[in-house]
């Protein structure tokens, strides 16, 4: 059985826009990988596909859909499906809801040792609490309007990563030195920054970050950011893409903060 | 006669209307058939049963086992009278975790009721240039909320913050055997360690006669309390300074006399500078304290100093 790279992220983390990058790259010839085989099924990306070669931003993927998507990749002399169960993320946000993980998920879990973890940072509302502003006697006298609850993003992807823990069998006892785990903070370019992606993730999301890091031995660690479009698609930027074709943007950010214009090379970080 | 019409009985209706009315609308149909349907209630669409082994809720005592299974849970005790702060100090620890401050020698290894301190969180988030803070507990049960930590060695410790309605200790702080102290009777017994709250907005108010109310519990807290530590955290202590000195001094007096494994913090939610130690610093340290003296080091090895002698035999080590 090939290595099976997993990929994890909630809806809207950019996944259909890097696989869709990615294939065409592959496709290209613009990457050192190739595809070992055709790809069985492509409909998850064929209108993320048509969109970038006329330079237009994907439609984000129907969260209902749900579409297996394996890209069969050649690495050196190895064979690895990159693998996303899940593609509009829909499963993940039912797992979350219901608490029920599904047989197809669980042993996506349990074959994959590889877990890339996307997270989009810019689309996570920062939430002003008490301990993080200075409150004065309007905050406290005013009368108190109940606001529903909502689980705080911080709170429910480490949430995630328990229930997929749970569903490998770990072992809290140890740290992790089965899985390694590659997060991925997407559209890295909406950040606008120059700190590590590491850093970057601390600033943002830290109690995950100490989560990770708790459970997870640092060799089996890696922080990485990616811009699969390099730049939001503004009229100008659309003609760079339908001249120069969308294979020749995106970059990936590796833990030392180094570029790579490759984004295929996040298999090499992942593995 | 449900069914018939109440003018003609051998009326068709409902399929037609003698009067030719819309049987919806006849009066002499309506007359017999229109009482309100009481829909039998349905049945509560089955919630898919979950299938993982825990909810992300806060754990009622029967939830222990969740835990127990890998390790013994560290149990801390949080006592005190209604009002006083204690499931917003709950809140406001996973607040400040969620910001960034961390346990001084524990990284956050996990939680399996996140989603009770969530709901917890949520209460001290600010909508509206508002904050709503945690209901009161419902003093028919009590509720524990779970951290797994991880020391500088990598061992693992889980470790329980016990909930319980103010009500229940002062029931509690008069009779220990107080049918409705249940919750308080739990916690006392159970807990590796307690915060004791004092509450300095009702030392403010309510003077001589809070801080009795605090000694009582406390009192009760001291029988059979063995070695276990307690910590004394002054909550609210943003208006410390308004708590009459005299009060102040004895009640720390009393209490310092009272125990043998003692210390005390000031805690507050509302931070007047950025930080402010008694917000971002101390609520923490309330729960570093307890496990720094719950878990106690493991004592140093054994170092057998052996005489050296001239004697062979006397220096035989094996074979070493």
């Amino acid at each position: 059985m090939n290595k099976q790279l997993l990929i994890i992220g909630k809806p809207h983390s950019s996944k259909t826009v890097f696989i869709t990058q990615f294939y065409i790259r592959l496709q290209k010839g613009k990457s050192k990988l190739k595809l070992y085989k055709p790809v069985a099924d492509l409909s998850a990306i064929t209108a993320a596909k048509d969109a970038l070669v006329k330079g237009e931003e994907p439609e984000p993927t129907d969260a209902g859909r749900s579409v297996n998507m394996i890209l069969p990749i050649q690495f050196n002399e190895q064979q690895l499906d990159l693998y996303c169960p899940d593609y509009g993320g829909e499963q993940i946000k039912t797992i979350l809801s219901t608490r029920q993980i599904d047989k197809k998920w669980t042993e996506a879990i349990k074959e994959s040792n590889n877990w890339i973890f996307f997270i989009r940072l810019n689309s996570i509302n920062r939430q002003r609490d008490i301990s993080n502003i200075i409150v004065t006697g309007h905050h406290t006298q005013g009368q108190t309007t109940e606001t529903p609850y909502a689980v705080a993003e911080q709170s429910s992807l480490i949430e995630l990563l328990q229930i997929s823990l749970h569903a490998k069998e770990h072992d809290y006892h140890l740290k992790n030195s089965k899985v390694k785990l590659t997060v991925v903070l997407t559209c890295w370019d909406e950040l606008e920054t120059k700190e590590k992606p590491r850093r970057v993730l601390e600033e943002h999301l830290p109690l995950l970050l100490n989560f990770i890091e708790s459970n997870w031995l640092t060799d089996k660690l890696n922080f990485i950011g990616l811009s699969a479009l390099q730049f939001p698609l503004s009229p100008e930027n659309k003609v760079k893409y339908e001249t120069e074709g969308s294979e020749n943007f995106g970059y990936i950010i590796n833990a030392d903060g180094d570029k790579t214009k490759d984004i295929t090379e996040l298999i090499s970080e992942a593995i | 006669m449900e069914g018939k019409c109440s003018k003609y009985p051998d009326c068709p209706a409902p399929s037609h209307c003698h009067e030719g009315n819309e049987v919806a609308t006849c009066e002499f149909w309506l007359a017999n058939n229109s009482k309100v349907e009481t829909k039998k209630e349905k049945p509560i669409k089955e919630q898919k049963k979950s299938n993982l082994p825990w909810t992300g809720e806060a754990f009622l005592v029967d939830d222990i086992p969740m835990v127990s299974f890998r390790s013994s849970p560290i149990i801390l005790g949080i006592v005190g009278k209604a009002d006083a702060g204690k499931t917003t100090f709950l809140a406001m620890l996973y607040t400040l975790l969620l910001n960034g401050k961390t346990f001084d020698k524990f990284s956050f290894a996990g939680t399996k009721t996140i989603i009770g301190w969530d709901e917890l969180h949520h209460k001290l988030k600010i909508e509206k240039n508002d904050v709503a803070f945690p209901d009161p507990t419902d003093p028919r049960y009590h509720r524990l909320f779970h951290f797994a930590l991880r020391n500088r060695e990598g061992i693992l410790k889980d470790v329980l913050l016990s909930d319980a309605s103010g009500e229940a200790f002062s029931l509690w702080s008069q009779n220990r055997e107080n049918t409705n102290a249940e919750g308080a009777r739990w916690i006392y017994e159970h807990s590796h360690g307690f915060i004791l709250f004092i509450d300095c907005q009702d030392l403010i108010d309510a003077k001589n006669s809070a801080k009795t109310e605090i000694t009582d519990i406390a009192q009760m807290l001291k029988h059979d309390l063995h070695n276990r530590p307690v910590i004394a955290v002054w909550s609210k202590s943003d208006k410390k300074e308004q708590v009459h000195a005299k009060i102040k001094d004895t009640l720390k007096e009393e209490l310092t006399s009272m125990f043998l494994n003692y210390t005390e913090l000031d805690i507050s939610n509302f931070p007047t500078d950025e930080p402010d130690p008694i917000v971002h610093e101390n609520n923490l340290r309330v729960i570093d304290w307890l496990l720094s003296q719950i878990i106690q080091p493991v004592g140093k090895e054994l170092v057998v100093d052996l005489p050296i002698s001239t004697d062979l035999f006397l220096n035989y080590k094996g074979n070493e």
